[in-house]
């Protein structure tokens, strides 16, 4: 068994905030925009369907598991939603009702290959993410789906000078951080991203906190996928795209490791896709070319996995194959 | 307890749950396009679909090496994408198609060093190394070109490696055949080949038995980037053209599909090329069956999806190695 807590975790988050604090200074000094209020603000917002994905993702990776499915299921759960919503004319409260359970039911599927049919996590996931997407665009045929005119502006929304979703963010991140360090659920996700034959062994009933993690990342992830499509006020046919990458990056370079058992989700979901939104956001201020982007996100994932690999010190190659 | 089997097999065994499905599956799409589409048989198609099936193969079979070892690379497609538009980007620039074919390879074979480098001396891990590269490559490909194809490539480049010497068979097609059966026969009888095996099978053993295991892993990387950047020149010179879109990410599905089908596990230490080949057939055949069926792309994705699952869940092999 590895240590766990802040002391153990100490360290890394000490480096990562070095770097943080580097870009941010950076940027700051580099650009005009960059270090205001409203500024600040915007990344928040913009962070919050990265961030609430991340943290459903974060669960299965604590459990020692990769869901990589969960852009694809944002993408088609909100497709299902903002279709009823447009040709059904469904109230739009019920409509994210639906959409959220419609996330928890691909969520389940993917548990289901995981945990009954036995399929390693990465393969499951790796063809339901490239099959629900194949199904969200049969049913979009690949266009954009707008939505009703008053849910359009819902975006739009703020208390006071801060945009409403990113108390949506703070609640749902809350809520993940409570269920994972107070609960019984928690702990038993943990031991089980420690060793998943011992916590068989102790008599841990794994294969159905597994089968959960998934319907729990399944349900964030079309709670985020919600934030995107009220942001953008459409279901766009590239939603989610990609968003499965940056998710798991940002679970990876907030410091939860990749091999499971570790990781706290507010103190390291928060930083994690503030980074990657201030750089995106710095980047724009300075006037770089937006095909960069994908360069530098790809660099900074890399830096993290690297010091994930020196932090966990063990080397299982398999481990996560 | 799983049982692991080290090639070569035994003459005469009963056929594996994994190949008699796969068997079954090519004969069912083959009656199918029989019956709704008996064109596809003319000569002319079915050297279309193998030229198909070799580019899809030449990445599988470097796949194969890579997942053998007990790795995976998903930066396959985005390697490829890279090293033909760097090497487009020169030829087009100097006419010298020679050298632009070096450069594609080249391409390929420093992106499989750096994943090599990362995962057997940074002791990182490969899903998430290739996942990393994947990313940088293709973004930086699509800096590089600003999302347009690059194309009027020199002819000479074009007919060199678009040929058809050979009863109208193109060059890629025979390149693949020699190619596959030398890695075969390598993997099966050569110490190099043995050593893959042995690691994939078991790191700790094999390090006991003191193999190179760093070694064995980094060769692993720059072969499929070899194989990528060999892809690289028979693709572009086959479209007549370059672009970041080469690397999209349904490639990366199909070159897990072809190897996972062909009885390649993802757990490391079994499969064989051939195989990979054979699993390359299944899915290009299967996705033309369904195009001329009228199949749509996106309907065939969820099919493709399936097929995988189905075919890990039949794997003798399960998750609780680890």
């Amino acid at each position: 068994m590895t240590a766990r807590g802040k002391t153990s975790d100490f360290p890394l988050q000490h480096g990562f905030f070095v770097v943080f604090a580097i870009i941010f200074i950076f940027f700051s000094l580099a650009t005009q925009h960059f270090f205001q209020l409203d500024n600040i603000l915007n990344i928040f917002s913009a962070m919050d369907p990265l961030a609430i994905t991340a943290s459903g993702l974060a669960l299965v990776v604590m459990s020692g598991r990769l869901d990589i499915s969960v852009g694809s299921t944002a993408f088609l759960s909100c497709a299902i939603g903002a279709l009823l919503m447009n040709q059904g004319e469904l109230n739009p409260v019920l409509a994210a009702i639906i959409v959220v359970c419609c996330g928890a039911l691909l969520g389940a599927v993917n548990g289901f290959i995981v945990v009954v049919l036995k399929v390693n996590s990465l393969i499951a996931t790796l063809s339901t993410m490239i099959a629900y997407r194949g199904m969200a665009l049969a049913l979009t045929d690949a266009l954009l789906v707008q939505l009703p005119p008053p849910i359009r502006f819902l975006g739009n929304t703020r208390l006071g000078p801060i945009p409403l979703d990113i108390f949506v963010m703070l609640v749902v991140l809350v809520l993940v951080h409570l269920l994972q360090t107070k609960t019984a659920f928690g702990r038993q996700i943990m031991a089980m991203g420690n060793d998943i034959a011992v916590a068989r062994k102790v008599g841990l009933p794994v294969d159905r906190i597994g089968f959960f993690s998934f319907v729990l990342a399944g349900a964030l992830a079309s709670v985020g996928g919600i934030l995107t499509t009220i942001q953008n006020g459409a279901v766009s046919p590239f939603l989610g795209s990609g968003l499965e990458f940056t998710a798991l990056a940002v679970v990876v370079v907030g410091g939860i490791s990749l091999l499971g058992g570790r990781g706290a989700i507010l103190f390291s979901i928060i930083p994690g896709a503030f980074i990657f939104e201030m750089i995106r956001d710095g980047l724009t201020n300075l006037g770089a070319d937006p095909y960069s982007y994908r360069l530098i996100g790809g660099a900074v994932i890399f830096a993290a996995m690297y010091a994930d690999a020196l932090k966990s010190g063990r080397y299982s190659m398999r481990r996560r194959l | 307890m799983a049982v692991t089997q080290i090639a070569p097999a035994p003459l005469f065994a009963w056929p594996s749950r994994q190949r008699v499905v796969s068997a079954v599956l090519m004969i069912a799409t083959l009656v199918a396009i029989g019956v709704y589409a008996p064109n596809f048989f003319r000569y002319h198609n079915i050297i279309n679909v193998l030229l198909q099936v070799s580019l899809l193969g030449l990445l599988a079979i470097g796949m194969t090496v890579v997942m053998i070892v007990g790795g995976i690379d998903l930066s396959l497609p985005a390697n490829t994408a890279m090293g033909a538009v760097l090497g487009a980007l020169y030829m087009k620039a100097t006419g010298d198609w020679a050298v632009g074919a070096l450069i594609m390879i080249a391409a390929g074979l420093l992106i499989g060093l750096v994943n090599g480098f990362a995962v057997a001396r940074l002791k990182m891990i490969p899903f998430v190394v290739t996942l990393a590269t994947m990313t940088v490559v293709s973004g930086a490909s699509v800096w590089v070109t600003n999302s347009l194809s690059i194309s009027q490539l020199p002819d000479t480049f074009i007919d060199f490696f678009d040929a058809r010497p050979l009863l109208g068979v193109p060059v890629t097609v025979l390149v693949v055949a020699v190619l596959a059966g030398l890695v075969a026969m390598l993997m099966r009888s050569s110490v190099a080949g043995r050593w893959a095996y042995a690691v994939g099978i078991n790191d700790r053993a094999a390090r006991v038995a003191r193999i190179p295991i760093g070694r064995v892993i980094l060769a692993s990387y720059v072969f499929s980037g070899l194989m990528a950047g060999l892809t690289a020149i028979l693709l572009t010179a086959r479209l007549g053209s370059a672009s970041a879109n080469m690397g999209n990410d349904g490639v990366v599905l199909d070159i897990v599909s072809a190897c996972v089908v062909g009885g390649v596990s993802i757990y490391g230490g079994s499969g064989r090329v051939p195989g990979a080949l054979f699993g390359a057939l299944l899915i290009t055949i299967l996705s033309n069956a369904m195009n001329l069926i009228g199949v749509s792309y996106y309907l065939s994705l969820i099919v493709k999806g399936a097929v995988i699952i189905a075919f890990v869940a039949i794997d003798g092999r399960k998750e609780t190695k680890r």
